[in-house]
């Protein structure tokens, strides 16, 4: 995207945030077994490179590495698709809050703050009353929640970008406000906003997680590294590695996801 | 090598073989390459070129203020020290004391949540352990100096409440507090108003008649470098391309570059030209350059040599103008 | 060069136009004429309300009272609609060639774009080929359409403003301060391209500038403002051979004069001079000029002396060396000082005389 000098230790984390992409989207054609048939012959299993299981199993003999690229599969995909409804829905509305100013600012602003002020996880459990427990619901819940911020960030670099003469020759040359908001002022927050989008990614992941946690969000047989870690608690002591593996893989993803983050930035404030 | 100097006595600063580069994105850019030239006590010297000639980043090795991304090689010695490269504990000791320097752009350089006042006397508190009182009366002097009106108010107000020719003024004040031996200032008027530009042009000149500060004025503009330099030396790409006291330069530009900047300067008295004078092309972007004469390509009187073999700054006809030019006018 | 005097209406009509933001007013009663394919320079530093002249004309700011037409049509008037549609004719070329280009579009987009507003039926093999004749047109090459602003260096930008501005053949554009930032050897560049493109096309041209020498190689007449008044207006020779008003003066004695190396003039040689003639430096006092871009939100500094404490007298008095108390009194009328010459001076007649007569202290400094 950028093209700069962008730090080693951002480039190494990307390259391993890639290879854990890639690796749960072959998941499926990668290993013989699936997240859901019980090895009874294989209950608790300890982890082994040579054996049938990798990475062991669970208390219910459900093969570990298969859980959890299934796991790492819907993290990633709650974080792509709430990152996207809360991009999409967070730049139009903060862009055009931003551009419009004066009373339609005012108003959607206090919009926005009258929402930020409802406590979150009643909102979720009053939607799961309603819908019942679904992935889509999770996906819709998270983003809809993650819109908020980007708006008024997106807003606040609005107001910065409005003031430019760039700007204003745009308006002596007779363009509409759409045409402005689409083409001038979209593509030059775009930098800081995908700066942002990075760094919040961890923590829609670590919120999809908890949610799973308190029993939410996915519902078996399907798993997130959320539930994944949830039961993996129970397990504890008697195998730790059911908590050790989607533990230490949640790990390893939210840091490198925190370095390609802060590299981005660096990159991005670097050039300007 | 040196020109002439007012009765022989060392120069206030001595630049030796200077040069300038920056580690950038695409490569390293040379901003300044071997430059040489000496200002002497008392002396008035204009450095001029255009953007990107090096002439600021020149006196920013100087003061030690250079980016963390460049570096600096060979020797600056002010009063006989060599300060290029010298830890910041010696730098901190001679700048804003005995060398100052006045920037450009007067909005940015006073600390916008200090009161004027605080700012000037904090200077001397530092440099010349006075107490805050003696600072502040000291501070209020400079700034009758620079005729800024109602001073008394001035300092108790914050640079924000001040127009830019106001602030610059407070710049030139807070130079001169510590009695400099040399005055650095760098496009002091590019960002004022025409008939503001005038009146720090003449505090410069005021100030000249009273003291014994050298001065090195910065600037684009040949015609304002004019009113004020006994000498005036001319970059280019990094270069110094001609080196002559003012009115030997003014009557008789020899390099050609110079010539044409010459005849930029406007004079409003002359009849109205058809065509405003300028110099065709741009000046050659800093990592593009080739073996020969940086000026060849928008030089009118360009032949091969010039493509092919750099010239050498060297007197011309064995008096104090110098040139680097392998056919001067 | 003279005035043109074609037949009929006055491409642009401004009249006592005013533009204030709440009590602090920038543009305050300015009256002036435009034909098509003339240069009207307008000269003021900052704080002189020029660069909201120029905003209000383009209607990027609303004026608070006043009338432009434009054609012979009410310009204030337009709806919507219209306004759109006819903002083609009136373009702008701006100070900071580098910022008035969006640093996330090429070039070749930023060109387009005012064919795609305003001739969307245009098909694009065509928008690009009129994109690369006006990239030519302004010296640079066609081929450097898809490169970004960054990649440009001043003076080139400022082309690629001009070719933006020009696309659409204006008949009129607006320039403000369009050579200011540049080195002072590539403004001639960019002035003669001016010069040539009026030419070529008949655009009129509202030249805004604080450098004299400039304005006046392009200007057929120079209108002079200050604090947001218009001061003195004149055919470009008559100006700069006989000013009539003392702040025209002071700007024309602050060139520096690269004739004349000078000793450093000691103050003291002030007070010898004749009481009447003191050189417009010793008597200027410094004025608290609003910052150069001033928005709306900025009233003017604290310490300026505002529009209700002048009594009605002119704006010019605290600096001027001919102020007596006729001008704290009364505000200055235009005085018509020559033909197509006016300037709001009571003592205008004395100026102009001094202009001619005293030798060194006005001009050379």
């Amino acid at each position: 995207m950028n093209g700069d000098k962008i730090p080693a230790g951002a480039a190494a984390a990307f390259a391993a945030v890639a290879l854990l992409v890639a690796i749960a989207l072959i998941g499926p054609w990668a290993t013989p077994n699936d997240i859901a048939s019980l090895d009874w012959a294989h209950v608790a299993a300890y982890p082994s490179l040579t054996g049938a299981h990798w990475l062991g199993t669970d208390r219910l003999g459900r093969d570990l590495f298969a859980r959890t690229l299934e796991g790492l599969r819907v993290s990633l995909a709650v974080a792509c698709v709430a990152s996207a409804i809360s991009l999409s829905v967070g730049i139009a509305y903060g862009a055009v809050a931003g551009y419009a100013g004066g009373r339609w600012d005012h108003f959607m602003m206090r919009f926005i703050e009258v929402l930020s002020g409802l406590p979150l996880i009643f909102f979720v459990i009053f939607l799961t009353v309603i819908f019942g427990r679904s992935q889509y619901l999770l996906f819709f819940a998270i983003g809809a929640i993650g819109w908020l911020t980007m708006a008024r960030i997106v807003r606040g670099l609005t107001l910065s970008i409005r003031e430019r003469e760039f700007i204003e020759a745009a308006v002596a040359s007779g363009a509409g406000a759409g045409r402005i908001i689409l083409k001038h002022v979209v593509p030059n927050l775009m930098g800081p906003v995908i700066v942002y989008a990075t760094l919040t990614i961890p923590q829609i992941i670590l919120f999809e997680s908890f949610l799973s946690f308190l029993g939410l969000g996915i519902q078996e047989p399907h798993a997130s590294l959320g539930t994944l870690i949830a039961e993996g608690a129970g397990e504890m002591e008697a195998a730790p590695w059911i908590l050790l593996v989607p533990g230490g893989v949640l790990a390893v993803l939210l840091v490198c996801l925190n370095i390609v983050g802060d590299g981005l930035r660096d990159a991005v404030v670097g050039r300007e | 090598m040196t020109p002439a100097s007012a009765g022989g006595a060392p120069p206030a600063l001595a630049i030796d073989d200077l040069s300038v580069s920056f580690r950038g994105r695409h490569g390293t850019i040379n901003a300044v390459r071997q430059a040489t030239l000496n200002v002497f006590p008392a002396e008035c010297v204009g450095i001029v070129g255009e953007s990107g000639s090096g002439k600021t980043q020149t006196f920013m090795a100087v003061m030690g203020l250079l980016s963390a991304a460049a570096s600096a090689v060979g020797s600056v010695r002010f009063e006989g020290r060599e300060i290029l490269g010298a830890p910041v504990s010696e730098l901190n000791r001679v700048r804003g004391s005995k060398l100052t320097m006045v920037f450009q752009d007067p909005m940015s350089s006073l600390t916008p949540h200090l009161k004027v006042g605080v700012q000037l006397a904090e200077v001397l508190v530092k440099h010349s352990r006075m107490s805050w009182r003696e600072a502040e009366n000291a501070a209020l002097r400079v700034l009758e100096r620079v005729r800024v009106p109602e001073a008394r108010r001035r300092l108790r107000q914050y640079p924000h409440e001040l127009s830019g020719g106001m602030r610059q003024r407070v710049m030139i004040g807070m130079s001169l507090l510590c009695e400099p031996s040399l005055l650095i200032a760098d496009e002091p008027t590019t960002a004022l108003d025409v008939t503001v530009q005038a009146q720090i042009m003449d505090i410069l000149r005021a100030m000249r008649a009273e003291s014994h500060m050298a001065i090195v004025l910065i600037s684009h503009d040949l015609g304002l470098v004019a009113g004020l330099a006994d000498r005036i030396v001319v970059m280019y790409a990094g270069r110094v391309v001609e080196s002559a006291g003012a009115a030997d330069l003014l009557g008789r530009a020899v390099h050609p570059y110079t010539a044409a900047l010459l005849k930029c300067v406007p004079d409003l008295r002359a009849p109205r030209l058809e065509r405003m004078p300028s110099l065709a092309g741009q000046p050659p972007s800093a990592w593009s350059l080739g073996t020969g004469c940086a000026f060849a390509p928008r030089c009118p009187s360009a032949r091969e040599r010039c493509n092919s073999e750099r010239p050498v700054l060297r007197d011309v006809d064995g008096t104090a103008h110098q040139a680097a030019c392998h056919y001067p006018l | 060069m003279n005035s043109l005097h074609t037949r009929g209406e006055p491409l642009l009509s401004v009249k006592n136009l005013m533009v204030h933001f709440g009590a602090f007013s920038a543009v305050e009663d300015v009256t002036f004429d435009l034909r098509a394919g003339e240069t009207l320079g307008l000269v003021g530093e900052s704080g002189s309300g020029k660069s909201t002249l120029a905003r209000a004309i383009l209607r990027l700011i609303p004026a608070t009272s006043g009338s432009i037409r434009v054609g012979g049509d009410d310009w204030l008037a337009c709806r919507p609609a219209d306004l759109k549609r006819r903002r083609r004719d009136l373009q702008m070329v701006f100070q900071d060639p580098l910022a008035s280009l969006n640093p996330r579009m090429s070039v070749g987009a930023a060109l387009a774009e005012p064919l795609e507003i305003h001739e969307p039926s245009l098909p694009a093999p065509l928008r690009a080929a009129r994109v690369a004749e006006m990239l030519e047109r302004v010296g640079l090459s066609a081929g450097m359409a898809g490169r970004r602003p960054h990649e440009f260096s001043g003076g080139q930008c400022q082309r690629i403003g001009i070719a933006r501005a020009m696309i659409l053949r204006p008949k009129l554009l607006v320039c403000d301060e369009p050579v200011s930032s540049l080195d002072m050897s590539i403004q001639g560049q960019i002035v003669n391209l001016l010069a040539d493109l009026q030419k070529e096309f008949g655009t009129a041209l509202l030249f805004i500038s604080h450098n004299l020498a400039v304005v006046r190689h392009l200007s057929h007449r120079v209108l002079v403002l200050y604090r947001g008044r218009q001061v003195e207006a004149a055919d470009c020779d008559e100006l700069f051979r006989a000013p009539a008003h003392p702040y025209t003066q002071a700007l024309l004695a602050a060139v520096p004069d690269p004739t004349r190396v000078p000793a450093a003039i000691p103050m003291a040689a002030a007070e010898a001079l004749p009481a009447d003639a003191r050189p417009a430096s010793a008597a200027v006092v410094p004025a608290n000029a609003t910052p150069a871009r001033a928005t709306p939100a900025d009233a003017a500094p604290a310490d300026a002396i505002s529009s209700a404490d002048r009594r009605g007298g002119c704006a010019f008095v605290e600096r001027c060396p001919y102020a007596q108390d006729q001008c704290r009194l009364t505000m200055p009328p235009q005085y018509e000082a020559g033909v197509r010459h006016a300037a709001a001076c009571h003592r205008w007649r004395e100026v102009v005389y001094s202009w001619r007569h005293e030798t060194r202290n006005f001009r050379a400094r």
